[in-house]
């Protein structure tokens, strides 16, 4: 560490004359040089715009139908944001967050990560590669090895300013599990092990000699219970069932658990729910149901993010036999009772088995029936009853809880447990993760008015109406689940056919497709001031969308939503 | 807007290249300047209104300071306004928050009550890039009133200079007095184009290649909670994050010289293969130069520097690099970690040029100072002293024991990351800088780099979004 200096560092570099260069490139090679380097600039944007337009031409002359719409960037920079705002910011910031889900940029992405997984076992943020074909959900690992809710390091003066009105979950459980027990609920927290905690071995760095737990986990469970909200822990019971070989606990290249561990837990809750006393007298709803085996495959959520060509043999679908339950009355799969006084409050790990959008249905079809074989249906047959089932995939944190909030209260005061089966990263991100995988604890909006301050019409109603404003939705290609739904708000809404819309009802809230399956869809691109014609159904009619997410407004809690699957332009209003 | 980003590469710089070299001459410094305000409004267009007010301020200044009769008092005038308002600009955006919890802690300390901050001073973003333009700006003022520059020719040739968008927001530090006779007159050629254009490819593959994937890591090591960081991933964390911030930083400087070139312009270097140091002293002679510099020629010289005896030499290096730490954010942890090197440069001047150290082998020097910045970059990483203290416990065997320790372990030792570290070890310590490079340049040199700035857009596909790691100070 001699402060000598060696030859060729000057000791005033910054008033030393500029390096000795030589130019030995003819004219007419810097030229072209020049031309190429340009086109490598130019072409994509240039070939998207032309064949974007051309698609846009084409689609003008034919109904489209679910196909992509077009979305001219040159164009679309000039029109209103969704939020229906003209703001400077706001239009570059989304013509970016467009250009960089740019279809061009689909091909090298996909080829680059073909070929990192085939030669280096390079997984990308969402999926990383385990041993043996084992694949792992990133944010998962991350939230386990990560400083944690309780020891999370206070923001820097860089941080995202989003990240300083963050809430970590411990805080607004608490307050939930008063709010019900005020409403004379119990509640009960089943946060579902991640994979990497029952199955470390199989991801490698080292021997485990039992299930890998956050380090908060304790004391954040022993928070909980102080306070009288019931922690059903299954990760020492599915390491210990793994070890003892009675099956696989979760499938290999999907984030989720095995059916068959799945179902003994669903047993397990259910057993907790009929020691209660109230259980035996609330049997009124009491039915039947019966099993049927089948075989069912899915490539894995695992492996749908890490977005390989579709060319790719790298992975193959894995296989699962499923139990499907079958409710004796109706034939049918169980269906969701909002009487019941049981309420499943879940994620994807309540519906995996049951949505088909998350893998294992009976075709890649959008529009296929649900399974029934997933936690919701092994749990109401465990329990010989009906239970109010509420799981959104992804958003267990605030949106189911704010469902079951929005809920009259007459239709609450017959509740008498809540089980909220969440997967436990959940619980432990910090802000920045958090925020990246739209987890968001708040305390919800309870509904206050005792019976429906409107009778929503039941089937289809045809209408026309001015969009005002619609809910931002994240890019699909960097969001974990393929589909989600957008709220919007519409003014000046004429019915065309169907049922009168209720009296006092000024403006009505739709949710629509903003994207499936990573694409956006025409339902996402509606421009806020321009007049549509739709046919709206009440929500909670549409059973296909019960457990997809939806983006919504930030400060806004709306208690009466539609669903509409499309949108015609009319002409003004 | 930044340069690894798909919006400046593919409609940006193109439509910027295209209206500069379309405009005539006598317009180029305005359609420049138009371009960079549009560069600069892409994170928030009401931050140019800031820039704006700054460049007039400045260039007031300078007419104050040069005008035909000025007495010493007006000069004096004009330059006090000058630095005043740059500094205060810079104060209100970067340090009132920093001043206010600092000052609520110390009267903590003495059982008083915190200080109220106003509400509004929560909301206050810190514009993208503050501290290099005010530093910039204010440099014209100080090199006119020192008589070390000439004025600039008009408002235009003034505003370009300080809004041009190749260095705007993170530098090289550019003085006015370096670029003043390129802004009165440059010569366009092909071959600097080409020469300006291999350089920024080469930049813009450093980035992509090197850069993002060491931040990977380090982001990986840094946010791991107590116990779960052993050692070796701690030491392999921060070293990456030592490779990340080299690359990241020098990359935009070589994009930046390489743009600059593009439009007629060269702009001084900003790094010499600062890894490549054998004593701290050697590595701020190698490491952001510009600024180095700057806080040499502006505040370490008017301090006295060392022409007032031994003790205020140590003084003077110590407060010089106080503020270094404290420039690159309003937190304490950068004023340690400009602590620690003021400390080193002192320790090492007061050992002389032939210090008991001095016989050790050159590369055991070298390591010895790699180890010693790690140490340092801690401190610079951290989002708080509670999680340097930590990191720096887990890096000397105090890490570990968390049953998910192994995990971590897993995700940052896979071979791609350790095949990407090991190229960058290759590239610091052993590769020749990108200067000296492009020093000769021939063809192939030009269509490698072509080649690279095709692989590196297909890679920055794959990676996403990831801005540069300076922009925040």
């Amino acid at each position: 560490m001699s402060a000598e200096l060696p030859e060729n560092v000057p000791a005033d570099p910054y008033h030393d004359p500029f390096e000795p260069e030589e130019i030995r490139i003819g004219g007419l090679a810097a030229w072209m040089a020049v031309v190429a380097f340009l086109f490598v600039c130019v072409a994509p944007p240039v070939w998207r715009n032309v064949t974007q337009w051309r698609l846009a031409v084409a689609q003008a002359d034919q109904s489209a139908g679910d196909e992509e719409p077009a979305w001219v960037p040159v164009v679309e920079f000039w029109k209103d944001q969704t939020d229906g705002r003209f703001t400077l910011p706001g239009q570059l910031r989304e013509f970016n967050s467009d250009l960089e889900d740019a279809p061009f940029t689909d091909p090298p992405r996909r080829a680059i990560q073909e070929f990192l997984t085939a030669n280096l076992h390079q997984g990308n943020a969402k999926t990383v590669l385990g041993r043996d074909g084992w694949l792992f959900f990133g944010p998962a690992v991350g939230a386990l090895t990560g400083a944690g809710p309780v020891s999370a390091p206070a923001l820097g003066p860089a941080s995202d300013p989003k990240l300083k009105n963050w809430e970590p979950a411990l805080p607004v459980i608490r307050r939930y599990a008063a709010e019900l027990r005020q409403r004379g609920i119990e509640l009960v927290l089943i946060p579902v092990p991640v994979k990497p905690m029952i199955l470390p071995d199989d991801l490698g760095g080292g021997t485990f000699d039992g299930a890998v737990t956050h380090r908060d986990a304790a004391k954040f469970r022993g928070e909980l219970e102080a306070v009288g909200v019931i922690v059903l822990d299954f990760t020492d019971a599915l390491r210990a069932r793994r070890g003892s070989g009675k099956g696989a606990v979760f499938l290999r290249q999907d984030t989720h658990w095995h059916p068959r561990a799945m179902e003994w837990v669903a047993r397990e809750v259910a057993e907790q729910v009929k020691s209660r006393p109230w259980f035996s007298e609330s049997r009124g709803g009491a039915r039947e149901y019966n099993f049927k085996e089948t075989d069912r495959g899915s490539m894995g959520d695992l492996v749908e993010k890490l977005d390989l060509p579709a060319s790719s043999g790298l992975f193959h679908p894995e296989r699962v036999p499923l139990r499907q339950v079958v409710d004796s009355g109706t034939g049918g799969r169980p269906q969701s009772d909002a009487d019941s006084p049981v309420v499943l409050l879940g994620d994807s790990f309540v519906n995996v088995f049951d949505d088909p959008k998350l893998g294992f249905g009976e075709s890649k079809s959008d529009d296929q029936d649900r399974i029934g074989a997933g936690f919701a249906q092994h749990l109401a047959a465990a329990l010989g009853m009906p239970v109010d089932v509420i799981a959104k995939n992804g958003k267990a944190a605030t949106e189911v809880r704010q469902d079951l909030a929005n809920r009259h209260r007459e239709d609450i005061r017959q509740k008498k447990i809540v089980l909220w089966v969440i997967a436990s990263r959940d619980l432990f991100y910090t802000p920045g993760p958090a925020l990246e995988n739209g987890v968001v604890w708040k305390d919800v909006t309870w509904r206050q008015s005792e019976r429906p301050e409107f009778v929503l019409p039941k089937g289809s109603i045809l209408v026309e109406a001015t969009l005002d404003r619609s809910a931002p939705y994240p890019s699909p290609k960097k969001v974990n689940y393929p589909d989600s739904l957008y709220q919007t708000v519409w003014k000046d809404v004429k019915v065309i056919e169907g049922e009168a819309l209720p009296a006092g009802m000024g403006e009505i809230v739709v949710e629509f497709w903003a994207f499936r399956k990573r694409r956006v869809v025409a339902t996402g691109r509606l421009e806020s001031g321009s007049r549509y014609r739709f046919a709206i159904r009440p929500k909670f009619d549409v059973s296909e969308i019960e457990s997809s997410q939806v983006s919504g407004f930030d400060d806004e809690n709306y208690f009466d939503v539609f669903f509409a699957e499309s949108a015609e332009p009319v002409a003004g209003p | 807007m930044v340069f690894s980003s798909h919006i400046f590469v593919f409609y940006f710089l193109p439509l910027a290249l295209l209206s500069y070299y379309a405009a005539p001459r006598a317009m180029k410094h305005l359609v420049l300047t138009l371009v960079s305000y549009v560069f600069y409004g892409w994170w928030n267009p009401w931050f140019t209104l800031l820039m704006l007010g700054s460049t007039v301020v400045d260039y007031y200044c300078g007419r104050l300071i040069t005008g035909e009769g000025a007495s010493r008092r007006r000069r004096k005038t004009g330059l006090w306004v000058s630095v005043v308002v740059n500094l205060g600009v810079l104060g209100f955006f970067k340090y009132a928050n920093f001043g206010a919890a600092t000052a609520s802690g110390v009267i903590a300390l003495f059982g008083g009550d915190p200080v109220v901050v106003p509400a509004f001073l929560g909301q206050v973003v810190l514009p993208v890039g503050i501290s290099f333009y005010t530093f910039q700006s204010m440099s014209y003022s100080i090199d006119l009133y020192r008589g070390h520059a000439k004025p600039a020719c008009g408002f235009i040739d003034f505003a370009c200079y300080v809004s041009m968008f190749p260095q705007l927001v993170a530098g090289p530090i550019v003085r006015y007095g370096s670029v003043s006779e390129q802004l009165r007159s440059r010569v366009h050629t092909v071959g600097g184009f080409t020469m300006g254009l291999a350089r920024f490819n080469l930049g813009f593959a450093k980035k992509i290649l090197f850069a993002n994937p060491m931040g990977t890591i380090a982001d990986a090591a840094f946010a791991a909670g107590p116990g779960v960081l052993t050692s070796p991933a701690a030491w392999f964390g921060v070293a990456a994050y030592a490779f990340q911030i080299y690359f990241d930083f020098s990359a935009y400087s070589d994009m930046a010289i390489g743009l600059g070139r593009m439009f007629g312009f060269r702009f001084p270097e900003n790094f010499n293969s600062p890894y490549k140091s054998r004593s701290i002293t050697e590595f701020w002679r190698r490491w952001h130069i510009s600024l180095s510099s700057f806080l040499r020629d502006y505040l370490y010289i008017p301090l006295g520097g060392n022409r007032l005896g031994g003790g205020r030499t140590y003084v003077n290096l110590m407060t010089v690099m106080l503020i270094g730490g404290l420039w690159h954010g309003a937190s304490w942890n950068f004023v340690v970690w400009g602590g620690i090197h003021g400390l080193m440069l002192a320790f090492e001047r007061l050992m002389g040029r032939k210090p008991f150290f001095g016989g050790l082998p050159g590369w055991v020097r070298l390591v010895f100072t790699f180890i010693i910045l790690l140490i340092t970059w801690v401190f610079f990483r951290a989002e708080n002293f509670d999680v340097a203290a930590r990191y720096l416990a887990a890096m000397f065997g105090g890490g570990g024991g968390a049953s998910a320790a192994p995990l971590l372990s897993a995700v940052l030792f896979t071979p791609f990351n350790l095949v990407l570290f090991a190229g960058c070890a290759v590239a610091a310590f052993f590769a020749p800088r990108t200067v000296r490079i492009l020093a000769v340049l021939t063809p192939w040199k030009v269509w490698v780099s072509i080649g690279l700035l095709a692989g590196a857009l297909a890679v920055m596909f794959w990676q996403g979004f990831n801005p540069f790691l300076y922009f925040q100070f």
